[in-house]
């Protein structure tokens, strides 16, 4: 396929980090990571993060529950319960975003490593390069919930490839 | 009483790390939800940020965007 305008990729990108907070805005997070920038993937139309997870038998609803599930463990581990439904019920509505939320550091390095990639391939920006550059990282909590999901990374990796190789045909 | 539960041993990063952002989501959260409380409430920012222990200016750059004005979820349905 041929590169289309950088201007297009400009758009997804920006379509991607306001998705991306507003993932984490939802569960009163104050900054997104790279497991909110997957979730916002998954929404993108070129439908290929969500192709992606469904080649390692994950939907996008298994893989949201195991980042919550993973967190939970941690705190279950250390005697904390995560009462998450009490504190759900008392986040505020959403506010309209005044200013761009902060990231953090996983994901801005998820970012630059995507721009980086997709500039080489001289392809457009679709939805399986943030799975594939999220799936190198080897900790963290997009790591922890795949563990949480008897994932291998490499796997992921591969099925982000596989769905961008037919993409860039 | 009860046995309280440890800490994870820092001599084992992974697990202890992984506590660490687990704890300061769960922070992040826990915080915002009781301060959309307080302001429900009618908590000045003052007080809400003598109680966290920061300056008022502080506290309000980082959370006055982020709560509403009599808006928790659980009221609002």
């Amino acid at each position: 396929m041929s590169r289309k305008k950088p201007v297009q990729d400009i758009r997804t990108m920006n379509t991607l980090f306001t998705a991306a907070e507003k993932e984490a805005s939802l569960i009163g997070e104050a900054e997104y990571g790279t497991e909110h920038l997957i979730l916002a993937a998954f929404d993108l139309p070129d439908g290929s993060a969500v192709r992606a997870f469904k080649r390692v038998g994950v939907d996008p609803h298994a893989f949201r529950k195991a980042i919550n599930d993973q967190h939970a463990e941690a705190l279950r581990a250390i005697g904390i319960a995560p009462d998450d439904g009490r504190i759900d019920g008392t986040l505020p509505e959403l506010p309209e975003p005044t200013s761009p939320m902060k990231s953090k550091g996983s994901s801005q390095n998820v970012s630059k490593k995507v721009v980086k990639l997709v500039k080489k391939e001289k392809s457009q920006l679709y939805g399986a390069y943030i799975v594939l550059v999220a799936a190198e990282a080897e900790t963290g909590s997009t790591s922890r919930a795949l563990d949480t999901l008897g994932v291998h990374r490499d796997d992921l990796a591969r099925a982000a490839r596989i769905e961008l190789d037919a993409l860039n045909v | 009483m009860d046995k309280l539960a440890d800490l994870p041993d820092p001599e084992d990063p992974a697990t202890a790390l992984a506590a660490v952002v687990s704890m300061r989501r769960a922070a992040d959260r826990l915080e915002l939800a009781a301060v959309q409380v307080a302001i429900d409430d009618g908590w000045s920012w003052a007080l809400i940020a003598d109680s966290l222990g920061v300056t008022p200016q502080a506290a309000h750059k980082r959370l006055a965007s982020r709560v509403g004005k009599g808006s928790t979820r659980k009221a609002s349905r």
